[in-house]
């Protein structure tokens, strides 16, 4: 089956609007989809608050959506060359953990007296999460250089989420009520609850790793003969991989900052898109697991609201549910690991 | 005598190669010539691919230099343009064709978008042409053989059009006729297009009968060098590798002659050698003079056969060797 360039990528375009509109359609308030149509072109619906249901709520959810799953997943496909490893991810390594921590540091500091910010902003609260990713990150890395092997780099990955998780866990205990109760909702992961801000803020640090990840095309390429061959071919690799931290800590970090430690995504997206588009060339890569990553965030939120009810589900539960079997199945054919 | 011009393509004075608490190889003075296939041998763990990687700019030396070219002017970031290297580092990336695997050869010539120019392709399907795999192109590299993984290693450094190529240990795990066709493979490229190639391997006969030159190391931390029949002759080869019954300069494994039982030997050719192969493996003396055992080889109906002191007649080796064993007992 050979269909050209531009057909596909046509394709996978029409899923991602389909997935759009399915997920501004569904929810718990039944919206006739001809008002969805006319309301995003500007005009008004039969009811007024269809209006305000679909700006204010549905559109930025639907937004959050596809800028967090192609985030998160642009940051799993450059972890997952870098280490040459099928199992890393922002999650599985840690590093949503070290953004977890510098935010709970920000937001809980109040209470134990180290008042760094008296009222977080979002851009504050973006940059520590940030910093916190890349922190773990470069741990990671530098424990990774002298143990080359999977399972060691996915332990040390569990101990870092372990030891950051018992640090949060000491600051909870420390703080008020309130702060702990809005930090358990904000660890279920959210994706309903953007400011059109902090959307934007989001759209940036999507643009900027995506832009950043484009710019290592050919590094990222090389990577993947490992680092011995990408150096004799010429790849600066000091320089790559510090890009490459720097792009995935910003992803990672800006969407943990505002939806919380989503898991899963970032691990199951490259290897689901691998599966359809069989290309190791990251030039075509990196924006169609940009794409698919969005398509399934909007997919996990479809089914989260369980359409129908007014129910919602966390949605961890739900990335969880697809993300567990993808493992398994990758250290089933683990054998042939591949990347 | 006159010398034909001979381009050195890597020259190191004083180099050291290893680590910090534990140097491999030291005080190498060592030239690598243009249009040479040389063999890089030494027992295990010597340092072999820790001097190929150090050759090739990827490990730091301890000491010394290594100079690329003659003018001394290559900058350091050439160096992709100037050696390519085939390593042991294995491939685990998935959905990797060949094409793929071999265009990254192409890299240090393209620019950050990592696109293939109409150019690069050609410069790729004429490797593959000229190694003979480019049936393969199109193929996953999960699906080849090891052999066939190694033609495509190679193939990738080919492409990236170096004056020199290093190769660590490419015929490792290779079938005979494998080998065989990466080490003529190399011979060609060091003589056709003039490259200078350079091969760490275990393969004494192979390397003794296909390389321009010898690297040996030995386990003075020194690296000899040398054409290979030189180093055979001066004694080289047995101390490095301290051969256990095995005669470097007649290329035979030491027999002991534990029988005790002469026998004269008439015959020619392939025929003869193999007998004597045969006699000698199984602890009989080959007597150049008349003793009271002799053996003719002759052809009759075109089946080969060996009859003893001229009246009992034998159709294969075997029986001829069981009769002379029972007889020696």
């Amino acid at each position: 089956m050979q269909l050209s360039r531009y057909t596909r990528w046509g394709i996978l375009l029409g899923i991602l609007l389909l997935f759009f509109v399915l997920n501004l359609s569904l929810g718990s308030v039944n919206i006739p989809f001809g008002d969805i149509v006319r309301i995003l072109f500007g005009k008004t619906g039969s009811n007024v608050i269809y209006t305000d249901i679909i700006w204010d709520f549905r559109v930025t959810k639907a937004l959050t959506c596809i800028l967090a799953g192609g985030a998160l997943s642009l940051g799993g496909l450059q972890m997952q060359t870098l280490f040459r490893n099928a199992l890393a991810g922002p999650d599985v390594l840690g590093l949503s953990s070290g953004a977890s921590l510098a935010v709970s540091l920000l937001i809980m500091s109040q209470a134990t007296g180290l008042s760094l910010f008296s009222d977080p902003s979002p851009w504050a609260i973006v940059i520590a999460s940030s910093l916190g990713a890349g922190g773990v990150f470069i741990i990671v890395l530098l424990i990774a250089r002298r143990l080359r092997d999977n399972t060691s780099l996915l332990i040390i990955g569990l101990m870092m989420g372990a030891a950051t998780a018992s640090v949060v866990s000491v600051l909870q205990f420390l703080s008020k009520a309130e702060d702990q109760q809005a930090y358990l909702l904000w660890t279920f992961g959210s994706l309903g609850s953007l400011s059109w801000i902090e959307i934007q803020i989001l759209c940036l640090i999507l643009i900027a790793g995506l832009t950043i990840g484009i710019f290592s095309v050919k590094s990222l390429n090389a990577w993947l003969l490992g680092d011995n061959y990408a150096r004799s071919i010429g790849v600066n690799i000091n320089r790559s991989r510090m890009l490459i931290i720097l792009s995935t800590a910003i992803l990672t970090g800006g969407v943990t900052a505002f939806c919380g430690p989503i898991a899963f995504v970032g691990l199951a997206v490259p290897h689901l898109t691998k599966l359809v588009i069989k290309t190791h060339n990251h030039r075509i890569l990196l924006p169609a697991v940009m794409i698919s990553g969005a398509i399934l965030m909007l997919f996990c939120d479809i089914i989260a609201q369980l359409p129908g009810s007014t129910y919602v589900l966390p949605i961890n539960a739900i990335t969880a549910l697809i993300g567990a079997p993808v493992v398994i199945w990758i250290v089933l054919k683990a054998k042939r690991v591949s990347i | 005598m006159e010398r034909a011009v001979v381009t050195t393509c890597i020259e190191t004075t004083g180099l050291s190669v290893g680590y910090k608490d534990n140097p491999l190889l030291q005080d190498l003075n060592l030239k690598l010539n243009a249009g040479e296939l040389v063999c890089f041998m030494g027992q295990n763990g010597v340092g072999k691919s820790t001097l190929i990687r150090t050759l090739a700019g990827l490990q730091p030396s301890l000491s010394g230099q290594i100079i690329y070219d003659a003018s001394k002017s290559l900058n350091p970031h050439d160096l992709p343009r100037h050696l390519a290297v085939v390593l042991t580092d294995r491939i685990t990336a998935g959905n990797m064709t060949v094409g793929d695997v071999v265009s990254f050869g192409r890299y240090p010539y393209l620019s950050w978008a990592a696109e293939l120019s109409p150019g690069d392709e050609e410069i790729i399907n004429d490797v593959l042409g000229k190694i003979r795999i480019g049936h393969l192109k199109n193929k996953n590299l999960h699906e080849l053989s090891d052999g066939q993984v190694q033609m495509v290693m190679i193939a990738r450094a080919v492409v990236q059009d170096t004056p020199i190529i290093l190769l660590d240990e490419p015929t490792a795990h290779l079938d005979l006729n494998n080998r065989l066709e990466i080490m003529g493979l190399l011979r060609t490229l060091a003589h056709k297009s003039n490259k200078a190639i350079l091969v760490s391997t275990h393969e004494l006969d192979l390397a003794i009968q296909t390389a321009d030159i010898i690297w040996l190391a030995g386990p003075d931390k020194k690296i000899t060098t040398g054409i290979p029949e030189d180093l055979i002759l001066n004694g080289t080869f047995d101390s490095v590798f301290q051969f256990k019954g095995f005669d470097l300069k007649t290329g035979r494994v030491h027999h002991e002659p534990h029988r005790g039982l002469s026998v004269h030997l008439t015959g020619a050719g392939h025929e003869y050698l193999w007998t004597k192969n045969a006699l000698e493996r199984n602890g009989f003396i080959i007597a150049d003079d008349e003793v009271e055992n002799y053996v003719t080889i002759d052809q009759r109906d075109g089946n080969l056969q060996w009859t003893l002191n001229g009246e009992i007649k034998f159709n294969s080796l075997q029986r001829l060797l069981q009769f002379l064993e029972s007889k020696a007992q």
